[in-house]
């Protein structure tokens, strides 16, 4: 006797599913085809027939692959010299070599200008200087503010990879040079690839540099479009470039996808202890320090000239920068970016939070999907974003308002922090559902009395990464903001050299309040592992 | 049969990327208070049924009676059965005691049954019956695997269950500890009366502690019986192959370590 069996009805979950995806659809998906519907033939043909097309698009193609080529270079350096040697003191290398991405594109742009700029420091000190502007500047600068965020791929992974397979190498007497080519490329392929592409998209799309540091005649596809919408008001220009710039990001986002094993659980069954040898420390040190040199020299610079009166005619130390701007609008927009980026943070983790459950946690081919649209954002630029709002929301009440800086920043930044949580969740023993169940504990209780408590470490990290990331963001922002809700870190474009010392107070600003972040989450973390 | 607890009834389950079933009409009674091992290699089928008898995962199509009552589409926390897993699933933000006592405080307080402290005491004593009760205040992660099993069995004896189910237990523990995890189980099987469906790899674990063996292939019971009738008369070439040949050899190298030693 077999009687077919009804399957209980999940209706609960289907709804919840489908107003997140309803929600991502929303601020992420439907703004972008928005934009492309209203791209006309006439802003084509402008874009292509316009003088400067030729040159910026080659720029931008130049430009980026060698800061690429530099970048992977030396972040895969940094991280040999990090994970790979016994040097001492690597919590604070780690930190100074990643303070550069807490501080704008545009600041670092603006700090060569100060450094090597016509009227710059190596200037005045030497007599002399390098040619900053145009594609020497414009390479230098997307490398320091790219370089962190490849390190810390390659630096998570190197950490990652199991040493008992070069033991198992060492015993069979297989040489050195063979294993590295043999064990360790095959084992960084993917991560270096990934990291290249990433590189790659993040410098291509970026206008802060550029904009600082193109000097006559060298235009990128990304400077282009600013002038194209935020100059010239063109928005359907604008989008054309925008499309441009989302095809690179469109290829870094499938290589990442593709590039990414299912379920990274690779247990680390002997972690790599350090090389002890001198030759190998020696070098370490050099080249850790040259590079934390250059980290910091921007900073360095910037909380220079904050503090003096006037480069170079009067050091005397001052607070009169700091007090200028916060008599102006300063205050103002450094709150309001405290606000967008606090609820920005809140709002992107609780999100972030929730998708991963439903898909780590509620498998389903509607989950599938869902996953799919939260990490879409990743392949989205900021400043096409950006202009997409615009084109979508301008004549809606949230244009203009606090609200839609919100919404645009959780749009842009949501894929990582949903990752994290992703991966979080998948590491939670598989059976604590069924336990829930057969305990007569339901889905919601389970969430909100185990799933939660167990992520506090992750959500802390999740609600840091959105929360720096508004503070710094230049890209989607500068299309929507006007005088009164600006994020404090589009002050910078207003200044320009003559009076760099305002730059450098708003970067320290910013620098400041992202290091009292970063350390506050640390001290959350470090409290939540010790209570297990 | 009078004695009956759960009688699974031609139970077929077929996942949906899969090709072949993964358990094909599977019937069953399971007798109160019985020890019932569910025996076979991996893929089996074994975790399957024991997923649809604790109601985590619907049949196709068969049967499910407890004590004469259908629950077939009955939800799982309307079973009256625990589940013990292989990789403990404990609630590692929540202390020992904790753990073992959050569902049936809840449940208490629904239907007004115990105070908080009653089942606290209840559940401090089902510590001290297995062992564990200076651990009580300490988090998971600082047990042993040995002592996070007993956690775990601790957490779904607490709800008085009718029927126990164990999915593999035993696989992550070392010798030592798995040799105590199964006299503790058959304490409580004792003391309790509870029934027990043991899933399990372990010929010789089966044999331990069952007071019936199912034996399973492709999906399919091979054979059902006392632990002498399998010894006995092996159903098929598959039996005495998978089960009685292998507890031979483990027999003879066993008596023969043994026999150099005297």
């Amino acid at each position: 006797m077999t009687a077919a069996i009804k399957k209980r009805p999940q209706s609960g979950a289907w709804v919840a599913k489908w107003t997140v995806a309803a929600v991502l659809l929303c601020v992420v998906i439907l703004p972008i085809i928005s934009m492309l519907t209203k791209i006309t033939p006439a802003d084509i043909a402008d874009v292509v027939k316009g003088p400067n097309f030729g040159s910026a698009l080659w720029n931008s193609l130049c430009y980026t692959a060698i800061a690429t080529l530099i970048v992977v270079v030396l972040a895969y350096l940094m991280a040999l010299c990090t994970t790979r040697v016994a040097i001492k003191g690597k919590k604070l290398w780690n930190v100074i070599l990643i303070l550069p991405m807490l501080i704008p594109s545009i600041s670092h742009g603006m700090a060569l200008l100060i450094l090597f700029g016509q009227n710059g420091i190596v200037k005045n000190l030497f007599g002399n200087t390098i040619p900053i502007y145009g594609g020497t500047g414009i390479v230098l600068g997307s490398v320091m503010y790219a370089l962190p965020v490849a390190y810390i791929m390659l630096a998570d992974v190197l950490r990652y990879e199991d040493m008992s397979v070069y033991e198992a190498a060492e015993v069979l007497g297989i040489g050195k040079l063979r294993t590295f080519l043999k064990v360790s490329l095959p084992y960084l392929r993917k991560p270096l690839i990934a990291a290249a592409f990433s590189t790659f998209a993040m410098v291509v799309t970026d206008y802060g540099v550029p904009l600082m540091l193109s000097g006559a005649g060298n235009y990128t596809i990304s400077t282009l479009m600013y002038q194209a919408a935020i100059d010239q008001q063109k928005f359907g220009r604008g989008a054309v470039y925008g499309v441009i710039l989302l095809l690179p990001a469109i290829v870094a986002f499938l290589a990442d996808l593709l590039g990414k094993e299912r379920g990274t659980g690779s247990y680390v069954k002997k972690a790599h202890e350090g090389s002890n040898k001198p030759l190998f420390k020696v070098l370490a040190y050099a080249f850790c320090t040259l590079m934390a040199i250059f980290a910091l020299l921007p900073i360095a610079v910037f909380i220079f000239l904050a503090i003096v009166k006037r480069y170079p005619i009067d050091l005397s130390l001052t607070a009169d920068h700091f007090a200028y701007i916060f008599r102006g609008q300063g205050a103002k927009y450094l709150t309001n970016s405290l606000v967008i980026a606090l609820v920005t943070a809140s709002v992107g983790a609780a999100l972030g939070f929730i998708t991963a459950y439903m898909t780590a946690r509620m498998r389903s081919p509607l989950s599938r999907g869902l996953h799919l649209l939260a990490i879409t954002s990743m392949a989205i630029p900021g400043m096409v974003l950006g202009i997409s709002y615009v084109m979508t929301f301008a004549s809606t009440p949230i244009f203009g308002t606090l609200i839609i800086l919100v919404m645009v920043n959780t749009a842009h930044f949501i894929s990582s922090p949903y990752l994290m949580m992703y991966n979080s969740f998948g590491k939670m023993n598989e059976n604590l559902e069924a336990v829930g169940q057969t305990l007569g504990l339901g889905r919601v209780r389970m969430l909100w009395r185990v799933f939660l408590p167990q992520s506090f470490g992750t959500l802390a990290e999740m609600f840091s990464y959105l929360f720096v990331n508004s503070m710094m963001t230049i890209s989607a922002v500068s299309f929507l903001a006007n005088s009164t809700n600006k994020p404090i870190s589009l002050m910078i474009s207003q200044f320009n050299e003559h009076n760099n010392e305002y730059v450098a107070v708003v970067s320290i600003l910013i620098l400041v309040v992202n290091m009292i972040m970063k350390l506050a989450v640390e001290q959350i973390k470090a409290i939540s592992a010790r209570r297990r | 049969m009078s004695n009956c607890k759960l009688s699974i009834q031609s139970i077929t389950k077929q996942y949906k990327n899969s090709k072949s079933v993964a358990l094909d009409a599977v019937s069953v009674d399971v007798q109160a208070g019985e020890f019932l091992a569910v025996l076979g290699p991996s893929g089996c089928g074994k975790t399957t049924l024991l997923r649809i008898i604790a109601g985590l995962l619907p049949p196709d199509s068969g049967k499910l009676l407890l004590d004469g009552k259908d629950i077939t589409t009955a939800p799982a926390s309307k079973r009256s059965m625990g589940i013990v897993f292989q990789n403990y699933a404990l609630f590692e933000n929540m202390t020992v005691l904790e753990n073992v006592a959050y569902a049936a405080k809840l449940k208490a307080r629904r239907d007004k049954s115990a105070t908080k402290a009653e089942v606290e005491q209840r559940a401090m004593e089902l510590l001290a019956d297995l062992g564990i009760a200076e651990y009580a205040k300490k988090y998971p992660s600082s047990l042993s695997g040995g002592q996070m099993q007993r956690v775990a069995i601790a957490r779904t004896l607490i709800l008085k269950p009718d029927i126990m189910l164990f999915d593999e237990p035993a696989s992550a523990l070392d010798v030592a500890t798995r040799l105590q995890l199964r006299t503790v189980i058959k304490d409580i099987q004792e003391k309790f009366g509870t029934t027990m469906i043991y899933i399990t790899h372990d010929q010789e674990e089966a044999f331990a502690m069952a007071d019936r063996i199912m034996v399973m292939e492709n999906a399919r019971i091979s054979q059902i019986g006392t632990p002498s009738e399998i010894v006995g008369a092996p159903a098929n070439e598959y039996v005495k192959s998978f089960v009685v040949d292998n507890l031979q050899t483990k027999i003879a190298s066993l008596s023969k370590a043994l026999g150099a030693d005297t």
